[in-house]
């Protein structure tokens, strides 16, 4: 075996360990055509150190275990070798020459065992193979190779179907593990169970168990990975809905806590004559889902996953707590991050630092590093320190010496003002200074006595309501001043809901705990009921035209299943549901929007379609114009449907925010005609509701208000009509000016407009 | 400045020693006036020392207006909608010491309606606005230490809960 010692690069010594580094190569980047290396942060992409590892040189990093970098030449993995970047040792591999000369499709990599380990195997898998090809490290015989050797029917056995594949190899508590690829039933986790003997190496599958699968999951596009540390193994789910990333899921089994019973649960399995669809009794696969557990944080730990190339995942269990706690995903363009924070359930858009070229190679620095970097972790600390006196000093300069009428007053006169307020004016008011906050103490203006003083009370903008499933809690945020209200505790919100439509301050739920539709207000906490739909499937898309205290509040489902149908319930009438025939192919519907007796709403993604006269007496309503409004947009995205005024708008939102798009309805044209402005009103959009209402002051005006935040200052995004931009308010100033969502979060728990409202 | 002269004559004087002439009746509105005819005080003119003549002014303009009585039923429900026009005017002052003045006269003349009317502006006065711009509006100090605010703003997060 051939070892050498090169003196490791400089730029290692100035890597500080809190931080997640990461290193990218700019291939060719040199005159001479040599590859540049670059390391850096994310959390500032700025300070990054720019050197030549000769190690890397030519080479992408495939993995890294027990301390060691994995490489291999690229594009051909053709050279494989290991190198330490602590003790700068290299470990050359014999060129790998497959017999039907594909080296390109090896997919992943894995090290079984530290290199002087007698056990340690290199292992690859193929992507368009059923075999493994790996490479024994310590052997006394002279004669070391790689050695290619079918899993195919290893596999069947396990999985019952031909075409299965392995992938994303993970190493755990000194056993590797993987998941398979292409299998119709389900995804199951294998250990891959490596017996190294004097003359050769074993290798046998042996079903782990079904993947963990998340308790609710709207994604289609779903991929999962393995990971492995030194004790846990993790499971990582990521799933996109048309190239939005709205899913990741994380889940966690500690091996050490694993019974043997539990590893060999499926030790005689062989389901090589027959498919998982056919075996009735599953209680094993099912109970071996609940040895997983998933996790709803993830503390000072990040995982790196690359969607770019050969899915590989790198993991570094500590960071500086305010870097860790989430999965960063590089998109398969390798142009875009999305920074999942588990807590949180939020995903931050950046785009990859532009030092770093779309194409290139990026890792995860995952190698421990030594101690001694205080001179560089001065600088930053420094520099912080800095901000902070900059900030205190601007506050210092708005305290004004005039006298404040306000404070004049006696404090019973104060005291009288103060019960003269309800609401946000009241908590604003007590926040001020300690002699308002003596005169105003603490109201919970959810309870019953408080609630009558909020009858009339109204908002300037409605509210961005999360709810945070984690800490069962929800979240309301004012768009305008960034304040934050919280409400823990809802029953209603408490089991797996879903928001169907939010109008008049009301929710519209579909709940497990109430099997089935109910009126929510999540602030006055008034709970209804409505009767049981009599639907093949869940209804699909649901709205409401008045709030469930009115008598004419019509509720209105589509069912798409079988056949299309029309579902319309009258609140204050009957307590059913009457059903109507449409007659025609169903589509997906989206958007559903009252205009007076009518209904519009989007079908298949676009198409404007509407229902005349609903819900008169004659129990019929007429299908109009399915005319696709998609070839006046320039770009495909999101459509939304708002009703504004005696318009009826539609707004196409391109993908990352890059366009967006107006039209305005014209009747008698049946056309829609693109518009630049919405004047006095605003529009809020998200996937369920759409509002469109007129601002009460001018600087709410003319603008689309977004289900997400700016990632620097966490207020609500906004596109201006009048900059063409997105911006955030800053108090009264509107600040921060962007072109698209890069730069934003967004929340991937359940999430909706809400005017807030505590009339009863 | 009345037109009816059956009523007794209340002669007011304020801080800055002017004199008002209001009816016994008008001017009962004021509980602190109409404990001082009880009393048996008002055989000169009251003193006022805590109310300057432009807020009489108005203070005696509102009571006023509030004293006229409907002839009957059909004239009461356009009474109350023109007083409530009235109220709404009449707190639109150019002013805003001069909606503390009179906060604090209907304090002092003990006028409910008046200081209700009076209280509800200022609360109107604050309505959408932030913490930062009732701060400006009013001249309040931020005199809480950074752990202090941070506990009223946490208080008042959850305080819809």
């Amino acid at each position: 075996m051939e070892q050498k010692h090169i003196s490791y690069n400089s730029a290692g010594d100035k890597l500080l360990p809190q931080y997640p580094w990461f290193v990218s190569e700019n291939i060719g980047a040199e005159e001479d055509g040599s590859t540049n290396h670059i390391l850096y942060t994310l959390h500032n992409p700025l300070s990054k150190y720019q050197c030549q590892i000769p190690e890397l040189s030519g080479r992408h990093i495939r993995g890294y275990y027990h301390g060691w970098v994995i490489l291999s030449s690229h594009p051909q993995n053709v050279t494989w070798s290991l190198w330490n970047p602590v003790t700068s040792e290299t470990i050359n591999f014999p060129p790998l020459i497959l017999k039907d000369g594909d080296s390109e499709s090896i997919g992943q990599c894995c090290l079984s065992a530290p290199p002087d380990d007698p056990n340690s195997v290199l292992l690859l898998t193929r992507t368009n193979k059923p075999t493994f090809v790996f490479f024994r490290l310590v052997s006394k015989r002279n004669k070391r190779r790689w050695t290619e050797m079918s899993y195919a029917s290893q596999l069947k056995r396990i999985t019952g179907e031909d075409d299965v594949f392995i992938y994303s190899l993970a190493c755990c508590n000194g056993k590797v593990y993987a998941l398979n690829i292409n299998g119709s039933f389900a995804d199951f986790v294998i250990q891959v169970k490596i017996v190294v003997k004097e003359k050769e190496v074993l290798i046998k599958l042996l079903l782990l168990g079904a993947s963990p699968f998340p308790s609710s999951n709207l994604c289609s596009d779903l991929t999962s990975f393995l990971k492995g540390s030194c004790k846990e193994l993790f499971y990582i789910i990521v799933g996109f809905n048309e190239g939005r990333l709205e899913g990741v899921y994380l889940f966690k089994l500690d091996m050490t806590t694993l019974k043997s019973e539990e590893i060999e649960r499926f030790k005689d399995l062989n389901m090589s004559s027959m498919m998982w669809h056919e075996v009735e009794d599953l209680e094993d696969l099912d109970t071996s889902k609940d040895m997983w557990e998933e996790l709803i944080d993830l503390k000072d730990a990040i995982f790196f996953v690359d969607l770019t190339r050969d899915h590989v995942v790198y993991y570094k269990p500590e960071t500086a707590s305010d870097l860790g706690g989430y999965i960063h995903i590089r998109d398969r363009t390798g142009k875009i991050l999305y920074s999942y924070h588990v807590e949180n359930n939020t995903i931050s858009l950046s785009s990859m630092p532009s030092l770093v070229q779309t194409t290139s190679n990026v890792s995860v620095w995952e190698c421990r590093l030594e101690d001694g970097h205080e001179e560089a972790k001065c600088t930053i600390d420094s520099k912080q320190e800095e901000e902070q006196i900059m900030v205190k000093l601007v506050t210092d300069n708005k305290i004004g010496f005039n006298e404040s009428n306000l404070l004049n007053l006696p404090f019973d006169i104060l005291e009288m003002i103060m019960e003269h307020c309800v609401g946000v004016e009241y908590m604003n008011f007590r926040a001020t200074c300690k002699h308002c906050h003596l005169a105003a103490p603490l109201i919970h203006w959810g309870n019953k006595t408080s609630l009558g003083r909020l009858q009339t009370y109204s908002l300037l903008s409605p509210w961005l309501m999360v709810v945070d499933k984690n800490q069962g809690n929800i979240t309301f945020t004012d768009p305008m001043t960034g304040d934050n209200y919280f409400k823990k505790n809802l029953q209603a919100l408490n089991d797996d809901l879903s928001i169907r439509c939010s109008r008049f301050g009301w929710l519209l739920l579909e709940s497990i705990e109430y099997e089935g539709l109910v009126f929510f207000n999540p602030l006055t906490c008034d709970l209804r009921k409505l009767p049981e739909v009599e639907a093949d499937d869940n209804l699909e898309s649901l709205c409401f035209s008045a709030p469930p205290t009115s008598p004419d509040c019509m509720v209105v489902g589509f069912s798409t299943s079988d056949d299309w149908h029309v579902f319309i319930h009258f609140v204050a009438q009957e307590p059913s549901w009457r059903r109507l025939s449409v007659g025609v192919v169903p589509y997906s519907i989206s958007c559903p929007t009252f205009f007076g007796q009518d209904l519009y709403a989007l079908r298949n993604k676009g198409e404007l379609i509407a229902f005349k006269d609903l819900g008169q007496a004659d129990n019929s309503c007429t299908l109009v114009d399915a005319k696709d409004s998609r070839s006046c947009c320039k770009s495909s995205g999101e459509y939304f449907l708002v009703k504004c005024d005696q318009d009826l708008l539609l707004i196409n939102v391109s993908m990352f925010g890059k366009t967006i798009e107006v039209f305005k309805r014209n009747d008698s044209k049946q056309e829609w005609e693109k518009i630049n402005g919405v004047g006095k009103h605003m529009i809020y959009i998200c996937r369920t509701t759409c509002l469109c209402i007129e601002a009460k002051s001018r600087e709410m005006e003319n603008k689309i208000y977004f289900p997400r935040l700016y990632s620097k200052n966490k207020k609500v995004v906004f596109y201006s009509f009048e900059t063409s931009r997105y911006h955030t308010f800053n108090g009264d100033k509107i600040q921060e000016h962007f072109r698209d969502f890069l730069g934003t979060t967004y929340p991937l728990s359940s999430h909706v407009w809400i005017e807030p409202s505590w009339s009863s | 400045m009345s037109s009816s002269s059956s009523s007794k004559m209340i002669e007011l004087r304020s801080s800055d020693g002017e004199t008002f002439h209001v009816e016994e009746t008008v001017v009962l509105q004021s509980e602190t006036i109409k404990q001082m005819i009880d009393d048996d005080c008002a055989n000169a003119a009251i003193p006022l020392p805590n109310v300057t003549s432009m807020t009489l002014a108005k203070v005696i303009e509102y009571i006023k207006k509030h004293a006229e009585k409907p002839k009957d039923d059909d004239d009461k429900k356009v009474a109350e909608e023109d007083l409530k026009k009235f109220d709404a005017e009449f707190v639109k002052v150019d002013q805003e010491s001069m909606l503390f003045d009179l906060v604090r006269a209907a304090n002092y003349l003990n006028i409910k309606s008046l200081l209700d009317l009076t209280c509800q502006a200022v609360a109107d006065s604050i309505k959408d606005l932030s913490v930062e711009e009732v701060r400006k509006k009013f001249n309040i100090q931020n005199d809480f230490t950074p752990e202090e605010e941070a506990k009223v703003r946490k208080e008042n997060a959850w305080a819809f809960d």
